[in-house]
């Protein structure tokens, strides 16, 4: 048997983050299609400001009931319309999305896969960096001289993989990752093991 | 419609892996309307479907006992982007009973105690020319680890699947902590997605009706593939 070598052990390593790489493309991959051509970025009030704003036929920066000519929308559309004039501006647009989007996306008890009190993996202040679902591990991100660009951008990829695996995951599985990538300071604590998320 | 804030993961993905065109396209170029986002199909479509298929989920066959549920009354259209109806696309629905059971071995198998033998569970729906569908089923109930009541869709056009998504009810409490639904980051999507189940007027048994339109967008082959 041939003793492997510095350098053999160091394309073991990256192989296994080409690995790892390639398993977070098929996760991210296996999501159902968000519809990305139709100009969105991923959420938030922006994007979906952006969204309604293309009904604006006229370009007077208003929404007019004449305008939502899409009736499903014309719910949200009317929840909009805070001051009943029949006309939605980007500030009444604004207020109605943000509180919307505050009320369920940060809601305190944490439902979902997450189950009461199971925060996602590896985001809690301070919490550990994670190890496996890692895109670029550290040595590797060292070893590419990454820019400090580069270096956030990796980042804010890193944490949208994250959320989704949290997503992804049961509360069981999230748990048993967040073991094996051990726990660090300020990382959450396991939720009470709350029901998987399933149909 | 162009924003440039940053590049989401997944285009980043599907771009690098040249399996998709990103060409963003004015709404009122050709399209009028959003394609109804598309939502997991869940572990539970049915692993065998039931003898009876028809868009009445209330009645199995000929049988005399109706399921138990709030009877709803679900209509709507097959869409293009563009507001054309599609004909010929099949509308598929499954979802739990009154007790939270799915007609599928591995949920109604384990649960067959508490299973509403009575509630069809799936159902099918071929549109004409105006693109409507209709189905007779119960207004949706929780599911453990689903706290949003919701009814899974799927439309298929000859052997071809344009999209799977769910159904959800606006208003209901269940919403936000549920993990589909609220795990749908765009605010639009999440309206795409919603149904008013409102009572009918008149009815002696407190029936429901549901309208939604499922807008199918322009690519289904991609879709498809991309499921
Ligand atoms: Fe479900």
């Amino acid at each position: 048997m041939k003793f492997i070598g510095l350098k053999s052990w160091w394309n073991v390593r990256l192989a296994v983050s080409a690995v790892i790489v390639g398993m977070i493309v098929v996760v991210v991959q296996a999501q159902p299609p968000r519809g990305d051509r139709e100009g969105r970025v991923g959420g938030g009030v922006d994007a979906a400001i952006n969204r309604l704003m293309a009904y604006d036929a006229d370009k007077d920066g208003k929404l007019s009931k004449a305008e939502m000519t899409d009736g499903r929308l014309f719910p949200l559309w009317q929840r909009c319309d805070a001051n009943h004039d029949g006309e939605v501006t980007r500030d009444e647009l604004t207020s109605q999305l943000r509180k919307e989007d505050n009320a369920s996306n940060h809601g305190g008890n944490g439902g979902g896969p997450g189950g009461p009190g199971g925060g996602p993996p590896g985001r809690g202040p301070g919490g550990p960096p994670p190890g496996f679902g890692q895109i670029v591990p550290p040595f590797l991100q060292d070893d590419l001289k990454l820019t400090e660009a580069q270096r956030t951008q990796l980042q804010d990829l890193q944490k949208e993989v994250n959320e989704r695996l949290a997503k992804i995951l049961t509360p069981e599985q999230q748990q048993q990752l967040q073991q094996s990538r051990g726990r660090g300071p300020g990382g959450p604590p396991g939720g009470p093991g709350g029901r998987p998320p399933r149909q | 419609m162009s924003q440039s804030i940053h590049v989401p993961s997944r285009r980043l993905f599907l771009g690098a892996l040249g399996t998709a065109l990103f060409t963003t396209r004015g709404l009122f170029a050709e399209q009028l309307l959003y394609p109804s986002p598309a939502m997991t199909e869940g572990p539970f479509y049915p692993d065998k479907l039931p003898l009876d298929q028809d868009n009445d989920l209330i009645i199995i066959k000929d049988s005399t006992t109706p399921a138990v549920g709030i009877i709803t009354h679900l209509t709507g259209r097959v869409l293009s982007t563009s507001g054309e109806p599609i004909k010929d696309a099949t509308v598929e629905i499954w979802q739990c009973d009154a007790n939270a059971v799915y007609l599928h071995t591995r949920d109604s198998g384990p649960k067959a105690e508490q299973q509403d033998k009575h509630f069809q569970g799936f159902g099918r729906f071929t549109t004409a020319s105006t693109g409507e569908y209709r189905f007779r089923t119960i207004k949706p109930v929780p599911y453990p680890g689903r706290p949003s009541p919701h009814i899974h869709v799927k439309v298929k056009r000859g052997d071809r699947e344009l999209l799977t998504t769910q159904i959800f009810i606006r208003g209901h409490e269940g919403n936000a902590r549920d993990g589909v639904y609220a795990g749908t980051r765009d605010l639009v999507d999440r309206e795409l997605v919603l149904a008013d189940f409102t009572p009918v007027k008149d009815s002696k048994i407190g029936e429901v009706r549901a309208n939604f339109d499922i807008v199918v967008g322009r690519t289904p082959d991609e879709r498809t593939f991309q499921r």
